[in-house]
């Protein structure tokens, strides 16, 4: 597998009244195509700021990024990075922008000026994506929560991106609206092999990536498959950070002597590891 | 001693074509010291329905009393009221504007007409209630904390008008889990020590099970259970229609009855998850 990340070097500064702040500091990441990416750190541990990199959103002061072999630096590969990092925010309400759902999710190819033939065909194939056939002429606000943000992702994968961010997408949403967007993305990555880099601070959504980078004082802590960095509990606590309930559960019942992995992270585990 | 909604409804611009009926025959009543939670899916009603609680948005019919005094009447005093319920809206952090945390939160007393030193000592208790230490932080910008901190600025500023009850509307979203951590305990105690009575509005379904004496369950602007916790975390079928669930424990007993296990699945926190397994273990002699 290529990567279709690459990061090297990476240091950002932010310059207020009367002091410098180092907000990310030697970042090396590399993202391989396909992968499925949690990442996790506490309020102000420069996830965000980091995500921004990935489609030059912010431009690095010292290091590279290079996005599916393109220099975020160069300005010439702009439009071309933007196409193919797409991103979704937290805040469902802020990114939607037409008046019927189909409008919305067209506004991004219509942009790169698609031919409205073509147009057509990536709606509805974006709208398939994340089960939403049937709301193309429906209204876009008076959609719930999920949906809104399952419509922000067509938008993104009308665009035909090669990875898609998604900032804390589930922050403001129902429990339902959660997972409606987590199992979107889940089969995004698995059928259509779309890259996924998923920032969240709900431990359980993290513990459906396949990897995970812990992010601290602008620096990658950890980086491994969640079994990992699940089962480092101090290390995780100290950095404000938590493990999945599963995962907590797992310790109570192994110290009450029952014999089942430390590893477990997710409902499915724990029901595997309880009836074997 | 309480507030008391009775037969309320609320409906969003009457008579024009996009009438909406927001709340439709609500009757609450939260009693001092109560912990009351309140689940609904987005635009349930839910929001809509806090705002009553002290008189920022009036029924369309229907009457709200609290402590006995009647909103919608003309002589009610509605500023009274709201230092007497204590409102955190979602994202407060954003309604911080001071250059300072002390100035900040003395906002509110210093709208009440206190003495200095009076203000002051409000200050420092409601700082002190949310952990934020009052020397470090009292000249620092507010702007210049984490989110953790800027939400327990705001709660701080809410509390420093010692309110009798506390309406928190998704105090913990968008923090991390320490900053969730942190303010879910700030919150317990606020409750068990002062006996504030505490309304949270939540989509945490295992904060809630774990924090609530009773769960108020709003859907299309009707309350569809009110009951413990417990007894409307049975509903999972219903709850899971109406864009709810229940805790993460809840749903991995159901999957273990899925395999024939004989567990109970009304359980709210990890700790009585544990015990149940472990009793299930005994009984089919599974040990280590």
């Amino acid at each position: 597998m290529k990567d279709l990340i690459h990061i090297e070097g990476l240091l950002h500064k932010y310059q207020t009244a009367n002091e410098e702040i180092v907000a990310l500091k030697d970042i090396d990441l590399n993202i391989e195509e396909g992968e499925f990416v949690a990442i996790i750190g506490h309020n102000g541990s420069g996830k965000s700021t980091l995500a921004k990199h990935l489609n030059a959103l912010l431009l690095p002061d010292q290091g590279r990024v290079i996005v599916n072999g393109l220099d975020t630096k160069i300005k010439e590969h702009l439009w071309n990075i933007r196409q193919q990092v797409g991103m979704v925010f937290q805040n469902p309400d802020n990114q939607l922008v037409a008046t019927t759902v189909e409008e919305d999710v067209a506004f991004g190819p219509e942009n790169l000026g698609v031919d409205p033939a073509r147009i057509r065909l990536l709606v509805d194939e974006a709208l398939h994506g994340v089960g939403m056939d049937g709301f193309h002429l429906r209204a876009p606000h008076l959609l719930s929560g999920g949906q809104k943000q399952r419509v922000a992702i067509a938008g993104i994968i009308a665009m035909r991106p090669k990875i898609i961010v998604l900032d804390e997408p589930t922050a403001m949403l129902d429990p339902i609206g959660r997972r409606e967007v987590m199992e979107t993305v889940l089969k995004l990555n698995k059928q259509e092999g779309l890259t996924v880099v998923y920032i969240t601070h709900f431990m359980e959504e993290a513990a459906f990536a396949k990897r995970i980078v812990v992010m601290e004082k602008g620096q990658i802590a950890l980086d491994g498959a969640p079994e990992k960095i699940f089962s480092m509990v101090a290390e995780l606590k100290a950095m404000s950070l938590d493990v999945p309930p599963m995962t907590e559960l797992s310790h109570a019942l192994i110290d009450e002597g029952l014999s089942i992995p430390r590893e477990i992270t997710t409902i499915e585990e724990m029901v595997v590891a309880l009836c074997r | 001693m309480s507030i008391r909604l009775e037969d309320v409804s609320y409906t969003y611009l009457p008579n024009s074509p996009y009438e909406c009926n927001a709340l439709q025959n609500i009757d609450i009543q939260i009693e001092e010291g109560e912990f009351i939670g309140i689940i609904g899916h987005t635009g349930s009603g839910k929001s809509t329905l806090i705002q009553h609680f002290n008189g920022l948005l009036k029924p369309t019919t229907g009457r709200v009393t609290v402590d006995d005094i009647d909103l919608g009447s003309k002589s009610a005093d509605l500023r009274a009221i709201r230092q007497r319920v204590g409102m955190v809206f979602q994202y407060p952090e954003h309604q911080l504007f001071e250059e300072t945390v002390f100035e900040d939160i003395a906002y509110g007393p210093k709208n009440m007409g206190l003495s200095t030193e009076k203000i002051s000592s409000m200050v420092q208790k409601a700082m002190s209630t949310v952990n934020l230490d009052f020397e470090k932080y009292r000249y620092m910008s507010p702007f210049t904390l984490s989110g953790g901190e800027k939400r327990r600025v705001a709660i701080a500023g809410v509390l420093a008008m010692e309110p009798k009850y506390l309406i928190l509307d998704e105090p913990t979203a968008g923090l991390d889990p320490k900053g969730r951590n942190e303010i879910l305990v700030n919150i317990e105690q606020l409750h068990k020590k002062e006996k504030m009575a505490v309304v949270f509005v939540t989509h945490s379904m295992d904060d809630i099970a774990r924090l609530a004496d009773r769960l108020i369950v709003i859907n299309s602007g009707r309350i569809i259970f009110s009951d413990t916790p417990r007894k409307v975390f049975k509903e999972y079928e219903v709850l899971q229609k109406t864009g709810l669930d229940i805790p993460t424990v809840g749903r991995l007993m159901l999957e273990l009855q899925k395999k024939g296990w004989n567990v109970r699945n009304d359980l709210l926190t990890i700790e009585e998850a544990k015990n149940e397994i472990m009793k299930h273990a005994r009984e089919v002699g599974r040990n280590a």
